[in-house]
């Protein structure tokens, strides 16, 4: 089932939530909105759900145009953050609700609620009510209380928004298993960027209502076409260059361009350098697409890796992520005198 | 929050306090009728309850509390629904309106009533006034605040996702509405109701005033409590009196064992 969205938006009072935004989804595959809070991400999963009013543009799935039509009719699964399930009736009654509103015989009704609960690993969980269940466990209740109408398309509004961080990593999973398992088309909502790595095929990237960026989670982080898409999905170092010939110059210093920039030739443009694509090295050794040398102002523990800011010696800071092996084998410590190299770039057109 | 036992001087002070209030307040009233009541026997109490009078007041009572108990529920709810669901100019105006009753005397409501439906009134025409309708109206009025105020704090605590939630599970909105936020409000409701119903069958200013208290006519029971009083018709008003009592007795345990069953069943 694929989602096509026209050139949908959305107006509250006198702001545009949603603009003119245009997406296509393919069948089978999920994707996921990934934006700040307050930037319509939500705002249009609702109206895909029709939970919202499209006041202009349509909306199509599996080519049919569900624009005006009511949520009941739009065949979806939807998923809340709050899991809000029916807190009177039973998790399998729960699941049943969407069987019962289309009169699904007894005996079938039945299998496929047992079914659905073994898919979410709770076949003894049945006859719980929500308030007898771990927010995990109801947020599965939830997952398949949507899936048991067998729904065209699946949607998550921050699905995983209220859980401890340990639940969350194994609910995605599952749920990452499910989808792929009923092959079913689903689009998440999410602002927090590693749940989108881990889940997507591909990401959107919406801000103020408009979709900045659409790509594979790789295509966003190594190559970003928008400033706003490489400072949210994860850390950046921004340096101000010129593109030339086959260089780059930041200052004076001359790096490679990389493939595929010739477009900007002779422009200003911004260099993105990922913090752990920063080589950092006690002074006097050779690194690859040096940068310069600097003392180290700062180190911190950041769990796997040690955050080193570098400080050059024209003044610019530089970020990068050193391993805990390299910092003790090259004794790299506060006010180290150190020279700095690059491993990896990326260029944007200058945004002044 | 949790139950201490009762250690401390102070708090062996407070429940001395509390149980001697409650017993002067509640419970001596209530054994100096009975005790009054069946000083002459059981057989005058029968007597009196069967006499036609009595029983017409009683009658009149019981349809004028159901019918109120019945049109309060739906209204109530309708009313508790289209407050907290809508917005509309005049929607905290009509909210701070329904508790006027609560702070009414019931004595003016039923003066209202004659003043607007009496021969001089705006709507003579209906020729209400001084019926069992004018009783009906009187008590609808003044209980009307307990289902609505009962039911709108559930309903606004209710969140919106429940609803949406049945929504694209394909359930019309009749259908949410008697599935979902029905259930979600019942306590409520029966909450509301016993006390519509408690307050309906106690009413004695607004009906007396509003329906002349004609005896067979619109007497009702509290009516035909003051009159037996005023003849000294000892035995008649202490029986009614007791009868009465015993229903809102009856109808406050059955609340207590709905309360019970409903939170049993939510667990």
């Amino acid at each position: 089932m694929s989602i096509v969205l026209e050139r949908v938006t959305k107006i509250y009072g006198t702001e545009q939530v949603v603009r003119d935004l245009s997406l296509t989804i393919e069948p089978g595959e999920l994707f996921v909105l990934l934006g700040a809070s307050g930037s319509g991400k939500s705002t249009l999963l609702r109206m895909i759900a029709g939970l919202a009013a499209t006041d202009r543009g349509r909306i199509y799935l599996n080519e049919r145009d569900v624009t005006h039509l009511p949520p009941q009719k739009r065949g979806v699964g939807f998923v809340f953050q709050n899991y809000s399930l029916f807190q009177h009736l039973t998790a399998a009654q729960n699941i049943a609700f969407g069987l019962d509103v289309k009169r699904t015989p007894r005996r079938e009704k039945k299998q496929r609620v047992q079914e659905l609960l073994e898919l979410i690993d709770l076949p003894e969980h049945g006859n719980r009510r929500p308030a007898q269940l771990s927010g995990g466990q109801q947020q599965r209740v939830a997952l398949a209380r949507a899936l048991a109408p067998k729904p065209d398309v699946l949607l998550l509004d921050e699905p995983f928004g209220a859980l401890d961080v340990n639940i969350r990593t194994q609910l995605r999973r599952k749920l990452r298993q499910i989808q792929q398992q009923l092959g079913i088309t689903a689009i998440l909502v999410t602002h927090d960027q590693e749940e989108a790595f881990e889940l997507a095929d591909r990401i959107g990237v919406i801000e103020q209502g408009e979709l900045l960026e659409v790509g594979t989670p790789v295509q966003l982080y190594r190559h970003p076409k928008e400033a706003f898409t490489a400072n949210f999905i994860g850390q950046a170092n921004w340096l101000s260059a010129q593109r030339n010939g086959r260089c780059v110059y930041v200052d004076h210093v001359q790096l490679p361009a990389p493939e595929n920039t010739d477009h900007l030739s002779g422009h200003d443009v911004d260099l993105l350098i990922r913090p752990e694509s920063v080589v950092v090295l006690p002074a006097g050794y050779d690194v690859l697409n040096p940068l310069g040398q600097g003392i180290v102002e700062q180190i911190e523990f950041a769990g796997t890796h040690e955050r080193v800011t570098v400080r050059l010696e024209n003044g610019t800071r530089i970020q990068a992520m050193v391993s805990l092996v390299d910092i003790h084998e090259y004794n790299i410590q506060h006010q180290s005198r150190v020279t700095v190299g690059v491993r990896d770039y990326h260029l944007l057109p200058c945004r002044a | 929050m949790a139950e201490k036992r009762a250690t401390h001087w102070t708090a062996v002070l407070l429940i001395v306090l509390v149980v001697a209030y409650a017993g002067i307040l509640l419970i001596a009233p209530i054994t100096a009728i009975v005790q009054q009541a069946f000083v002459d026997g059981f057989q005058p109490m029968l007597d009196s309850i069967t006499a036609p009078d009595a029983q017409e007041a009683l009658r009149l009572t019981a349809i004028i509390a159901l019918a109120t108990a019945a049109i309060n529920t739906v209204m109530g709810i309708l009313v508790a629904w289209v407050l907290v669901r809508y917005r509309f100019p005049g929607r905290r105006f009509i909210d701070g309106l329904v508790d006027l009753p609560f702070v009414m005397s019931p004595v003016i409501v039923g003066y209202v009533v004659i003043v607007l439906f009496g021969r001089e009134g705006w709507f003579a025409g209906l020729s209400i006034a001084f019926t069992p309708r004018a009783m009906l109206l009187v008590t609808v009025f003044v209980s009307l605040p307990f289902v609505v105020r009962e039911v709108m704090p559930v309903l606004r605590a209710m969140p919106p996702e429940q609803e949406e939630a049945a929504y694209t599970l394909g359930a019309s909105r009749l259908l949410t509405f008697r599935r979902i936020i029905l259930p979600t409000i019942r306590p409520a409701v029966i909450y509301g109701l016993v006390l519509t119903l408690a307050r309906a069958l106690g009413e004695f200013g607004a009906a007396a005033v509003a329906g002349g208290g004609v005896q067979g006519y619109t007497e009702n029971a509290t009516i035909y409590i003051f009159r037996s009083i005023h003849d000294r018709n000892d035995t008649g008003a202490y029986s009614m009196a007791i009868l009465l009592g015993v229903i809102s007795v009856v109808v406050l345990l059955s609340m207590n064992i709905l309360k019970q069953v409903q939170s049993r069943r939510s667990q």
